[in-house]
């Protein structure tokens, strides 16, 4: 037999806690690929005698080992079976891992990121306050932590922080209102030697935003969990390095450089960034196992198995989302991130009874907002008018697994601030009408309107169909003049008339939801499907094209790029350019609005 | 090959203030390129058929309606040959490149034009690919992108104007492809200085030197799987030399009715080249060269003599073996490489 014709085989292993998320390419001399794919279970390639290149690649670092093969080889990667066929083994490491939680292996130096003073301090400052509680006694918190590379790295960064990176951070509720400033002492603590700077606080249950300055601005929404306490960790160089952001939560306030499943959500942040979906058997049913200590893991599994499109672990899936709900981090419904996985698991598991409520804040993970934003092409109910999530869309980055957005420039309608029962009805009512149509002020002009038709600025008001069974009033958003203040339910009644009210002010929260679903998806199926041209009439129509493309340097970049896609697509349908620009169809008709009035007043 | 074209384009400049740096090596990357696809032992295109489009700042350009006139001016040189048809298309871009929002396949090759409030100037390479699958006017496509694929900012890349009824070509659906962007989904593609003080991008200084031979097959043919093989596992190394981190994305596609690509087959002689091995104090030996095939080659005693010089030839693999640690290193001389190459053991 010649040289070239011996063929022995190459073995490669790995028994590590990483071989779910390892992944092996083999390379001959000749530029050949010979082997590629996981390494989960042992590979065994017969392969003709030559020198191979053997690459193994985690978390998007490489190692590249050469080898010589003329006999049979055993190659483990970093621990392996101990059978005796594997004693002779060579043993090659894994690649270096970074991560901007400073974790550690306890035997291996595998976290080439993590630098004895930033992992003590992250514990320390894991477990105690820096600024006052916002709330006695509260069981949940929110810790964050940023970091530089290393300290020597953080040296060569400064100037660009202008000598103060903690300045440049900000935390916000969710309604963009600031919480805590970063560079004011006595809210956190910060070390100007080795580049780090720690926040803990114990807030309520809801929705933050790390805000961060700078010459690409970017927040961060983070939930803080009913008895969980939420870990944030981000790496700075010159500017925030957003793809390292890491979340965690802890059932304890306490981050440990050892715990093991938060290596694991490392792992399944990097697949969720690369879009690498596929997950193993084995992947899922640890992050099913360990859940219960880290739900952050289980959310993660989810999303990530969402993502894929498989079917193959359904079961064990449709569980784990059901266990996250009702038991690992119940009494937390209202979380953006568990109202998007319940949008993702009817999508997949081909249900349609899930909440339609508007989603309150938005999710920490982007495809958790993406789900939501696609879900409302069809139940636009769930992203109400003026909410985060409507103007999202213009704003987000792509950069990164979670959701990270440039500032808005107008943050939180007054639709998510707390509501008193008096006004809830005639708010979510008035909250879903109102892109339709411009304010009414001053009572007198209701008093004109009533039993006339009325004068509308705004042909939208021409539209609003009547609603069978509902007597709300044709203005529900008129405002008294004197206060300023949206109108009440019976003063509106009164006004119109002693009408028999069909829809009683304390009525539940059922037929609260209904009527609203009833009212959106009326207008809805009546005018989303037409064209433009048909709803507005040619002649408006026109108008509305030639204002969108008056002026590019104002308006919003939405509203720009109505204009072009319009001008190319004429006969398009609010739906269809919805669903071109993966936008809300909430938004289509806010902006639409939005440039009608304006169109009107020129 | 007679029946082959090429439509080449470099795009250092763009828009002042419009989000995007200028870049210094596209347009140098784009002429060797060239260099390559005119050479009679590369691509070996006519020079007739071979269309370029390099950037300028004054005026600003080019945009995306001077890239469908290319592409426009290089459809109808094929339908105007006595075939009717082509049988290769290369088409090669350097520039700044974005994937597309919410769009794990499509890339965003943007325009000198390009800035963040006209995100769609830019040319959408899912696009082109209907564009060619369409007009069928050539049977292989190899598309080469040298660019980025981030996804900082929101790019909606243009529809081209193509009209692919327009152009009747015969092999219309029956499209072989390789593709070959300089980075995966999300990743950015670098340019680096080299020794000679010039900028160039690391995808194409390693796509040339595999398409010069380094990227043969054991037949000595450079294949569409050979050279994606060549480029997935070099172009990392070559960026690591640089502290950088940048793995390409190959796709060889032939059609099912297809041969697959091939764009070498003769056996292109790189020459030798010194090459000098420095042991190191912990390398006891005995220390076997080996070639391809892991036959011994030579064998050295580090500690009798610690340094060794021997003729090697270019874009051939061989690995140096430590025998008692298992140590191994690999060496392979570029074409390019003149002076001596230095290797630490």
């Amino acid at each position: 037999m010649s040289a070239s014709e011996e063929k022995y085989f190459l073995n490669i292993a790995s028994s590590s806690d990483y071989r779910f998320a390892i992944a092996v390419n083999v390379f001959s001399a000749f530029n050949e690929r010979v082997y590629s794919g996981g390494i989960a279970e042992p590979v065994k390639e017969k392969l003709p005698r030559g020198i191979y290149t053997i690459r193994v690649e985690l978390n998007g670092q490489v190692s590249d080992t050469a080898i010589s093969l003329t006999e049979d080889t055993y190659i483990i990667i970093r621990k392996g079976p101990s059978t005796k066929e594997w004693s002779k083994a060579r043993i090659i490491d894994m690649p270096e891992l970074y991560s901007s939680a400073p974790l550690q292996d306890e035997k291996f130096d595998s976290y080439k990121s993590s630098h004895p003073y930033y992992i003590e301090a992250a514990e320390k400052y894991s477990c105690e306050s820096t600024c006052a509680p916002f709330k006695q006694q509260e069981k949940n918190s929110l810790f964050v932590f940023l970091r530089f590379p290393s300290k020597e790295k953080f040296e060569e960064f400064k100037p660009a922080w202008e000598n103060d990176f903690a300045n440049a951070f900000r935390l916000l509720d969710q309604t963009g209102k600031t919480l805590v400033d970063f560079g004011k002492t006595g809210t956190i603590a910060v070390n100007n030697a080795d580049g780090w700077l720690a926040f803990n606080a114990e807030l309520p249950v809801g929705l933050y935003i790390l805000d961060c300055k700078g010459e690409s601005p970017r927040q961060i929404p983070m939930y803080v969990f009913g008895n969980w306490h939420t870990q944030v960790f981000l790496t700075l160089g010159d500017k925030p390095l957003f793809g390292t952001l890491r979340v965690f939560l802890s059932s304890e306030r306490k981050f440990s450089r050892h715990n093991n499943t938060n290596k694991y959500i490392d792992i399944f942040l990097d697949k969720l960034q690369n879009n690498a979906t596929e997950l193993t058997g084995e992947l899922i049913d640890f992050a099913a196992r360990t859940k219960f200590e880290s739900p952050m893991l289980g959310l993660l599994c989810a999303y990530t198995y969402f993502q894929s499109k498989s079917h193959t672990h359904d079961t064990v899936i449709s569980q784990m989302v059901h266990n996250l709900k009702t038991l690992i981090l119940k009494n937390n419904t209202a979380s953006p991130d568990l109202r998007a996985l319940e949008i993702l698991a009817a999508k997949h598991f081909g249900y349609t009874d899930f909440s339609k409520m508007p989603v309150a804040g938005t999710p920490m993970f982007r495809a958790g907002h993406q789900a939501i934003r696609e879900a409302a092409m069809d139940h636009s109910e769930l992203i109400m008018a003026h909410s985060l999530n409507d103007y999202l869309s213009e704003y987000l980055y792509y950069d990164s697994p979670f959701t990270t957005f440039a500032p808005v420039p107008k943050m939180m309608a007054e639709f998510e601030k707390q509501q008193t029962p008096a006004n809830e009805l005639m708010d979510i009512i008035a909250g879903t009408l109102k892109p339709f149509q411009l304010e009414f002020k001053g009572i007198t002009k209701l008093k004109k309107l009533k039993g006339k038709g009325g004068i509308f600025e705004n042909p939208f008001d021409q539209l609003i169909p009547p609603i069978e069974g509902v007597h709300v009033g044709a203005i529900p958003n008129a405002v008294n003049d004197a206060s300023g203040e949206a109108l009440e339910y019976e003063e509106l009644r009164e006004l119109k008339g002693k009408e028999k009210r069909q829809i009683k002010r304390t009525q539940r929260k059922e037929k609260r939801r209904n009527l609203l679903q009833t009212l959106v998806e009326k207008f809805n199926d009546t005018y989303a499907n037409k064209p433009f041209a048909e709803i507005l009439g040619k002649e408006m129509y026109e108008e509305l094209r030639e204002r969108f493309v008056q002026d590019e340097e104002k308006g919003s970049y939405l509203s720009r790029t109505i204009a072009s896609v319009l001008h190319e697509n004429p006969n398009l349908t609010p739906r269809d350019l919805a669903k071109m620009l993966h936008v809300p169809l909430t938004s289509i008709w806010r902006v639409l609005t939005e440039t009608l009035a304006t169109t009107k007043k020129n | 090959m007679e029946e082959d074209y090429a439509l080449i384009i470099g795009i250092d400049h763009y828009k002042p203030d419009g989000g995007l740096r200028t870049l210094n090596g596209p347009i140098r990357d784009a002429k060797k390129f060239k260099e390559w696809v005119l050479d009679a032992h590369g691509g070996d295109v006519p020079k007739e058929q071979v269309v370029d489009l390099f950037s300028t700042l004054d005026p600003l350009k080019p945009n995306t309606v001077e890239i469908d006139d290319k592409l426009q001016e290089v459809l109808d040189k094929a339908l105007a040959s006595k075939k009717k048809s082509g049988r290769r298309l290369y088409f090669y871009f350097a520039g700044h490149g974005m994937a597309e929002e919410a769009n794990k396949v499509n890339v965003a090759l943007c325009m000198a034009n390009w800035s963040k409030k006209r995100g769609g100037a830019a040319v959408s390479v899912s696009n082109h690919e209907q564009v060619f699958n369409d007009t069928g006017v050539f049977q292989e496509i190899v598309y080469i992108a040298d660019c980025c694929r981030v996804r900082e900012w929101r790019a909606v890349p243009a529809v081209s104007e193509i009209t692919p009824d327009n152009f009747p070509g015969q092999f219309a659906r029956k499209v072989s492809w390789f593709k070959a962007f300089a980075a995966q989904y999300g990743d950015q593609a670098f340019e680096v200085t080299n020794e000679a003080n010039e900028v160039e991008g690391i995808f194409t200084t390693v796509l040339i030197n595999g398409l010069s031979g380094a990227a043969a097959n054991k037949d000595g043919v450079i294949t569409g799987d050979s050279l994606g093989a060549y480029l997935e596992l070099n172009t990392r190394i070559e960026a690591e030399k640089h502290n950088l981190k940048q793995t390409p994305q190959i796709v060889h596609a032939p059609h099912s009715i297809a041969k697959p690509i091939v764009f070498n087959v003769t056996n292109v002689n790189g020459g030798t080249c010194s090459c000098t091995i420095q042991f190191l104090p912990e390398t006891q030996g005995p220390v076997f060269l080996l070639d391809g095939n892991s036959d011994e080659m030579a064998k050295f005693s580090p500690t009798i003599q610690p340094t060794v010089s021997l003729n090697l030839p270019r874009q051939k693999k061989f690995m140096l073996m430590d025998k008692p640690s298992s140590k191994t290193c690999l060496i392979e001389i570029p074409l390019t490489q003149n002076e001596e190459f230095h290797v630490s053991f």
